[in-house]
């Protein structure tokens, strides 16, 4: 409200201050008129009265009556600021003489020239009394002028009457001023609302058709525009916020769905890495308990061979010889599915292996079960590979393994052992030209009891390939084959995990078992 | 001594003696200069002196009817009887001077002259009979009477006294209503004794 009454002030205040601005100038214009014809009445006044004084004392003079000289002085104590007047005759002597009581200043000892002279607040007139064309003598006045009393009595009054002016002038433009100030007040007290209550529904009052109302006008436009705005705001915030939470929603949906998901996957995962490892000690439980009654019908078939006679009758003998081939076959089974159980249980260790070294030594014990055989095996030099020794020599037995077996129809068998770089990675290979296959069924290469050639042909179990592709995968890597029928194959893998294998490749990687390979 | 020169006067202020023309008063001025001028300060005047400026100045202050100048060039004529001395010195003092604008002049009174043309009669001395029926035939003239010793004061229009050692006058208002002469309340003013009803 300071400034609301601040503005009130301000309007009295220029009222004010114009009217005191215009009284100081007329009242200085008036002022300085006054003073002007007050002296120059003064002066006038004075000249009458040395003009009467002069012709009153022309008989006087002329029969030197100084007595009625001295009393036509005399009645000049009616005028009070009359100081003292005098006579002086036709040669300069003092004739007659008037004081006022007051007054005790020597009189001019000869009469001066004619005329009004003014000193200070004061006035000597001297004047010639002439009659008939003749100077009878001369009349001395001196009178106050009383300027300064005027000066300060019309001050005074002129005070007064600002006084009074002004006292008006703060009436009615106390009344007046509520015209301009009214609507402004208003305007002023709706925005301190609309401000404190951020409500834009006031409107301010139009009392006028000056810029004042034009104000009035922009003013309540702007408040319109404001409360149109603001309430566009509004919404767009409310709907925002809906649009916020909406998705905060579906964002926790996603969350608690993601949660299930996970909860789930560990369920299955926990129920499958059960039954895998049911499933695998079912496995070797089964080969351990398969193998004592194997071991019995071997045993007791070679005991029989032994102390039965040479000559038995019918084919006895030759049934007795293939119940000891299937035993052995069986048990290389259960021993070959042992293996298999096995590469998928227990640490993987990382050594440094000396690859070349290795394959050498397997090639080696291949001669030495096979010794007529005649294979050229090239093994290059200086590899050396990051893996498990053990599970690597399993590998190479059972790789090294088929293509010694594969080649033995061929007269110039030929292996090789070797490595190329691709990329990052270096990928082994053993390569043979034996019998060879269709890749059409390379796919069906790996599997556990796939063959692809017959038994007779070759014999095996046809779970050697599938226990190496175990082992690449505990190790992270992969493996593949090439070939074509007739001319040989090369079976390819790498031991080390590859970002651009595939997902299922890279979770061999971590070493957890592959439910799906079993 | 100097007297100002009278050009520095306002116009407007002007004594209305002053309007006849300012020329003439610049030469009067100058004459005036000439016979004041010789005057020694403090050398007091004789009796006869001061009552020839006296008779001069009374002429200013009195009217005749207008008939008794011929025109407006008619001097104005002072007739002194029974004083010498004071006729030789209105003579000396009139020199070149006018009254009312009018040329003055000095006629020496003997027994029997004529009183035609004489505005103002000075009777000297004591007034004897024949002197008295003079003023009173002076009186119906419209002749201003001056004496300096009148048994009657109504006898004459003035009458010098001596107060004090200082030469006065008495004034006969009776006298000049007979006479039909206006005399002027300014002289009535320095007067010594008004007689006779004011009008």
């Amino acid at each position: 409200m300071k400034l609301l009454r601040s503005l009130r002030v301000k309007l009295v205040g220029m009222v004010l201050l114009t009217t005191f601005c215009a009284l100081i100038v007329a009242g200085a214009a008036i002022l300085a008129l006054d003073i002007n014809g007050f002296r120059s009445q003064r002066i006038g006044d004075m000249s009458t009265q040395i003009e009467l004084l002069a012709l009153a004392s022309a008989p006087a003079l002329q029969f030197e009556d100084h007595a009625v000289a001295n009393q036509n002085l005399a009645l000049l104590s009616i005028r009070p600021t009359v100081s003292e007047a005098a006579i002086y005759d036709a040669r300069g002597g003092l004739f007659a003489s008037y004081r006022r009581t007051d007054n005790d200043s020597a009189l001019p000892a000869l009469p001066e020239r004619e005329g009004v002279t003014i000193i200070g607040d004061e006035m000597v007139i001297f004047r010639r009394i002439v009659q008939d064309g003749e100077i009878l003598g001369s009349a001395y006045l001196r009178a106050d002028i009383l300027l300064y009393d005027r000066i300060i009595g019309y001050l005074s009054i002129l005070g007064v009457v600002a006084l009074g002016a002004m006292g008006v002038a703060v009436l009615v433009s106390a009344w007046l001023q509520s015209f301009v100030t009214r609507p402004i007040l208003s305007i002023a007290r709706i925005s301190r609302g609309v401000v404190r209550s951020r409500e834009y529904s006031y409107r301010a009052e139009k009392l006028s058709n000056d810029e004042v109302g034009l104000l009035v006008e922009a003013f309540n436009d702007m408040l319109d525009e404001i409360e149109a705005r603001t309430r566009a705001l509004e919404q767009t915030n409310s709907e925002l916020q809906q649009e916020s939470a909406e998705r905060k929603r579906a964002r926790e949906e996603v969350l608690r769905l993601n949660e299930v998901l996970e909860r789930k996957v560990l369920e299955r995962t926990r129920q499958l890495e059960l039954s895998n490892q049911e499933l695998e000690s079912f496995c070797s439980s089964v080969s351990h308990d398969l193998r004592a009654p194997l071991r019995a019908i071997s045993g007791f078939s070679d005991a029989l061979i032994e102390e039965l006679p040479k000559e038995l009758p019918g084919n006895a003998r030759r049934y007795l010889e293939r119940i000891i081939a299937a035993s052995l076959r069986m048990g290389q089974l259960i021993e070959d599915l042992l293996n298999l159980s096995r590469v998928s249980r227990g640490e993987l260790r990382r050594d440094r292996v000396d690859f070349s070294a290795l394959a050498r030594d397997v090639v080696e014990d291949l001669r030495e079960r096979d010794p007529q055989r005649v294979v050229e095996v090239s093994v290059w030099d200086n590899m050396e590979v990051e893996a498990d020794p053990k599970l690597l020599r399993i590998v190479l037995e059972n790789l090294l393994g088929n293509a010694w077996k594969f080649t033995s129809r061929k007269d110039d068998a030929r292996l090789e052992v070797g490595s190329v770089r691709d990329g990052e990675r270096e990928v082994y290979f053993v390569r043979d030209n034996g019998v060879g296959f269709d890749m059409r069924y390379a796919d069906k290469l790996f599997g556990a009891f796939q063959r692809l050639h017959g038994m007779t042909e070759y014999p095996g179990t046809g779970i050697g390939l599938a226990t190496v592709e175990r082992i690449v995968h505990r190790h992270g890597g992969r493996v593949w084959a090439d070939a074509t029928v007739g001319k040989g194959a090369t079976f390819y893998f790498t031991l080390r995990a590859d970002l651009s294998e595939s997902p299922e490749a890279a979770s061999e990687a971590r070493g957890t078992s592959d439910p799906q390979t079993l | 001594m100097r007297w100002p020169s009278h050009a520095h006067t306002e116009e407007g202020r002007a004594p209305r003696c002053f309007r006849h023309g300012r020329r003439r008063f610049a030469t009067v001025l100058a004459l005036l200069l000439l016979l004041v001028g010789p005057a020694a300060p403090g050398q007091e005047a004789t009796e006869y002196e001061l009552k020839a400026a006296f008779l001069y100045n009374f002429a200013g202050y009195v009217e005749w009817p207008a008939e008794t100048f011929g025109g407006p060039e008619t001097p104005l004529v002072f007739a002194v009887a029974g004083s010498e001395e004071l006729a030789g010195n209105l003579e000396l003092m009139m020199a070149g001077r006018t009254v009312n604008g009018r040329a003055a002049r000095v006629r020496r009174l003997a027994g029997g002259d004529s009183l035609a043309g004489v505005h103002v009669l000075f009777a000297g001395g004591v007034v004897s009979a024949p002197a008295a029926s003079l003023l009173q035939a002076a009186l119906a003239q419209s002749i201003l009477t001056v004496t300096e010793a009148v048994a009657r004061p109504r006898d004459s229009v003035i009458n010098f006294e001596i107060v004090d050692g200082r030469v006065r006058f008495d004034v006969s208002l009776d006298a000049a209503r007979r006479a039909d002469l206006q005399v002027s309340s300014r002289l009535l003013q320095v007067a010594l004794r008004v007689t006779g009803a004011t009008q």
